[in-house]
């Protein structure tokens, strides 16, 4: 059983009177993938740019390798290795792809990095063919997801948080994005993610939220069994 | 830890190899300043004046267009450093009698200073477009008055005159630029090492860096990029360049007025980058000489018209080339050249 | 006691002349959105318009009627012209008003010349209050000045207009599916604002050197007014003018008055930094 990598403890965050996220309590050790399910409003994208630093909460803490990270600024959770995702593909329109790679390498300080790993990412992410020409703001949706993949990868990060990384994507880039996921190690990731079957390929931890707050996390083959989460998600509760 | 640090820093500048882009421009830029070398075998007296005038100034487009172009940041009052740098070596050359080289150097601090100062106020509050664009415009405004007030020290209204022209120690000699070829041969040296240097830094990493932070600063922030920190070096780089354009100015003019520090300058220089193509380091060096040469020939009809001019041009331009100029030109002659930025609000 | 009432009233005379000018600029940057950079030749179109009918051999009270009127009519024209095809583009706008402003500016001068324009006020020597002699047309710009503020905020707080122009800026297609009229409610929105500045102009015609870029520096002071006292309320507008020229009167009193407007305008830039929502919070 691994360390305890990112924990948080009492996390609140309200905006305007709704508790997007109600007391969380959460601790993702080194190693582990785990999955956030739940209904629309749940508050897994608020829960996760607190993870992030984009949102600071209202209550609660966040530590990091034991290092509280709550009100640092925003780009030493990156550094630190806590690299995200976005829902909405978020790349830099008006470079090509290798500049998209080289930035994001840049980021956290591996600027004497070869161009090595730009080529490992990009041969992973099937990106590798008019890498220098193509502007990144000409790829379909799917490939700008992969993009955005790739651009978390090369990173290196000790945190991977994907935020319904799958959306866009054809069943079978959804199998190669499953298959990629399972078998990253050395780090730990966090997937937030509406498409059922791609949750079940994973088959790990998986927490549901409800109204801000979580309320199951076990293996995703017994929560698929409650009929509590059948009923959130069905608007029964 | 710190020999990482700075291979990684060292490792921004790492130029890419030389595509067939950037060959193109070495020789366009290479022909352009062999031109510019001989000019004054055929150019008379004042039309070496004005063109050296116009590579000065081109310097302090080039100091925009930097800003401007590679980060996005409008400095509307961006006179400010221009004139900062101009007063402070007139002053300190005239008044004080400080040698050449010191009151450029003190000239660059003068405007590092000022644009270290209120940018750390502004940059770090996350103040961006046209927030930041109104800031330092009153940056401009108030200069020009602090300027005309204390008029005993400044010269007013009417500035000062018989700035020493510069003068340097070169391999043992002491050299003075007071005459019509070595005035010619410093400005075009000057123009020319500016760019140069402009552009190889932003041909590596750094370029991309600062690319990726106009583009989508959020998102350069979550990967890892102390955005502020850049933004505000490359202002107050911006702001040196400028101040070294307004030293050399006021050293090369012998004359120093409150017209270098006011608007209708801060204006001006937004046209030249603007009708040259903002981002292209070149473009607007190339705008810098059109628009000055159309203002001799306006000014020479009358003195208002000119303001004039430049008002109904703002106007028009945001109707007619809601692209920016640039894109204008881009959909006239279908040239890929004339890249200057995002696409929806080429402006910002 | 004898400079603390003439400077109190001196500041005060600026701080009403802010408000006016300020209170346009919170409509057309504050609620408005639109960042208008010809706002100060507003406030030269109502100096000038004041100067005008004098020259002419008009009086004072004609002049101040009229300057409000040629502020409306110069803020109609401009907002159907440039400003209302631009609502969605602020730094268009600057680029744009920037240029009306100048255009202003140069087509006074062409008319007017370059020189200083006469004003002149009616209100001869001082009154004297605690024994010392206040003059009597900052007792008289400060007392209208509030009930014009008064009148502006009754008239929007419970007219039609008002209650239009309040449910434009919260939700324009809301207000637009409702009926009401949004370019309407525009264009009079920034010509209200227009003529606020013009009146201001004229105001304080008497008071400084009249000149055709006379509007230049208020126009930084109206802008810093407004976001240091928090865009879009009156009592933000207020706080800001009373900060703004306070600072302004009391370094003017103790040190150099144009090193007093670079301190202003610092000031307000850390202001600005730390409070970002401005003094007072919508």
């Amino acid at each position: 059983m691994s360390q305890v990598l990112l924990s948080a403890k009492g996390l609140k965050m309200s905006f305007g009177g709704v508790k997007a996220v109600n007391h969380v309590d959460l601790d993702l050790a080194g190693d582990e993938l785990l999955c956030i399910i739940g209904p629309n409003g749940a508050g897994k994208t608020t829960l996760l740019n607190l993870f992030t630093g984009i949102l600071r909460p209202q209550a609660g803490a966040i530590s990091f390798a034991g290092r509280a990270m709550v009100g640092r600024p925003l780009y030493e959770y990156a550094r630190r290795g806590i690299i995200r995702k976005f829902q909405v593909p978020s790349v830099f329109s008006e470079m090509s792809i290798k500049q998209n790679l080289e930035v994001a390498l840049l980021g956290v300080g591996a600027g004497g990095a070869e161009a090595g790993a730009v080529d490992e990412i990009l041969e992973l992410i099937g990106l590798r063919s008019q890498a220098d020409q193509t502007m990144a703001d000409e790829l379909a949706h799917g490939q700008k997801q992969w993009l955005e993949i790739g651009m978390a990868l090369i990173c290196r990060p000790k945190v991977l948080l994907l935020d319904e990384p799958a959306s866009g994507m054809t069943k079978e880039e959804t199998r190669k994005l499953a298959e990629m996921l399972l078998d990253l190690d050395h780090l730990s990731t966090i997937v937030i993610e509406h498409d059922m079957a791609f949750v079940r390929t994973l088959n790990s931890r998986t927490v549901v939220m409800h109204n801000g707050e979580i309320i199951r996390d076990d293996q995703f083959s017994v929560i698929e069994q409650d009929p509590l989460v059948g009923d959130i998600y069905l608007g029964r509760q | 830890m710190t020999g990482n640090k700075l291979r990684n820093l060292l490792a921004l500048f790492r130029q890419r190899p030389l595509q067939a882009r950037d060959k193109l421009f070495l020789v366009v830029i290479g022909g352009l300043f062999l031109l510019l070398a001989v000019y004054p075998l055929w150019g008379d007296s004042y039309s070496l004046s004005v063109m050296r005038d116009v590579l000065i100034m081109s310097i302090f487009a080039l100091s925009l267009d930097f800003l401007w172009g590679q980060t996005g940041l409008l400095s509307f009052g961006h006179s400010a450093f221009f004139g900062i740098g101009a007063y402070v070596m007139a002053l300190l050359t005239l008044k004080a009698g400080l040698g050449s080289l010191t009151a450029l150097v003190c000239a660059m601090a003068a405007s590092a200073s000022v644009a270290l100062l209120t940018g750390y106020f502004l940059i770090y509050a996350g103040v961006r477009r046209e927030y930041f664009a109104i800031v330092t415009l009153a940056l401009a405004l108030v200069g020009q008055q602090i300027l005309l007030s204390f008029a005993n020290v400044t010269g007013g209204d009417a500035g000062l005159i018989d700035i020493p022209f510069l003068k340097f120690g070169l391999f043992g000699a002491e050299y003075t630029f007071d005459d019509n070829l070595s005035l010619h041969f410093l400005a075009l040296v000057s123009a020319a090492v500016v760019l140069l240097t402009l552009w190889l830094v932003l041909r590596g990493y750094y370029g991309s860096i600062l690319k990726a932070i106009l583009n989508n600063e959020q998102r350069a922030l979550a990967l890892g990029h102390n955005t502020s920190a850049h933004l505000l070096i490359a202002f107050t780089v911006s702001a040196i360049l400028a101040g070294l354009a307004g030293a050399l100015f006021t050293s090369t003019q012998g004359i120093v007025t409150p017209e270098l520090i006011g608007p209708i300058l801060a204006t001006e220089v937004i046209v030249w980058v603007a009708v040259g193509g903002r981002g292209t380091l070149v473009g607007p060096m190339v705008g810098c000489f059109l628009v000055i040469r159309m203002r001799q020939e306006i000014s020479s009809i009358s003195t208002t018209l000119w303001p004039l001019v430049l008002g109904v041009f703002f106007v028009l331009v945001v109707f007619v080339a809601p692209g920016g100029l640039a894109t204008l030109v881009r959909s006239l002659t279908g040239s890929r050249f004339f890249s200057a930025g995002k696409k929806e609000r080429p402006w910002t | 006691m004898e400079t603390i009432l003439p400077a109190t009233l001196n500041g005060l005379a600026l701080i009403s002349i802010l408000m006016l000018v300020g209170l346009g600029m919170a409509i057309i940057f504050g609620m408005m959105g639109v960042i208008n950079l010809a706002h100060g030749e507003f406030m030269t179109l109502g100096a000038f318009t004041l100067s005008y009918v004098q020259v002419l051999g008009g009086n004072y009270w004609v002049g101040l009627a009229l300057a409000p009127l040629v502020g409306l009519a110069a803020g109609f024209s401009i907002e159907s012209l440039v400003i209302r095809h631009l609502y969605t583009r602020p730094f268009e706008t600057i680029l744009a008003t920037w240029g009306v402003s100048l255009i202003i500016q140069k087509i006074l001068e062409m008319i007017f010349g370059s020189g200083m324009q006469p004003v002149f006020h009616p209100f001869e020597g001082s009154v004297v209050f605690m024994g010392v002699d206040l003059p009597a047309y900052r007792l008289f710009l400060v007392s209208f000045t509030m009930v014009v503020i008064i009148l502006c905020v009754l008239v929007f707080r419970k007219s039609q207009f008002g209650l239009d122009l309040r449910a434009v800026i919260q939700d324009r297609d809301m207000a637009s599916a409702m009926g009401i009229n949004i370019n309407r409610t525009n264009s009079i929105a920034f010509a209200v604002g227009a003529a606020l500045a013009a009146l201001s102009g004229a105001l304080v015609a008497p008071l400084v050197a009249v000149y055709a870029w006379m509007g230049v520096t208020f126009l930084s002071k109206a802008f810093f007014v407004v976001i240091v006292g928090g865009t879009g309320t009156v009592a933000g507008v207020a706080a800001g003018s009373a900060l703004i020229g306070f600072l302004e009167t009391f370094f003017n009193y103790t040190i150099h008055s144009s090193l007093a407007q670079a301190l202003v305008l610092i000031l307000a830039i850390i202001i600005f930094r730390f409070r970002p929502q401005g003094l007072v919070q919508k």
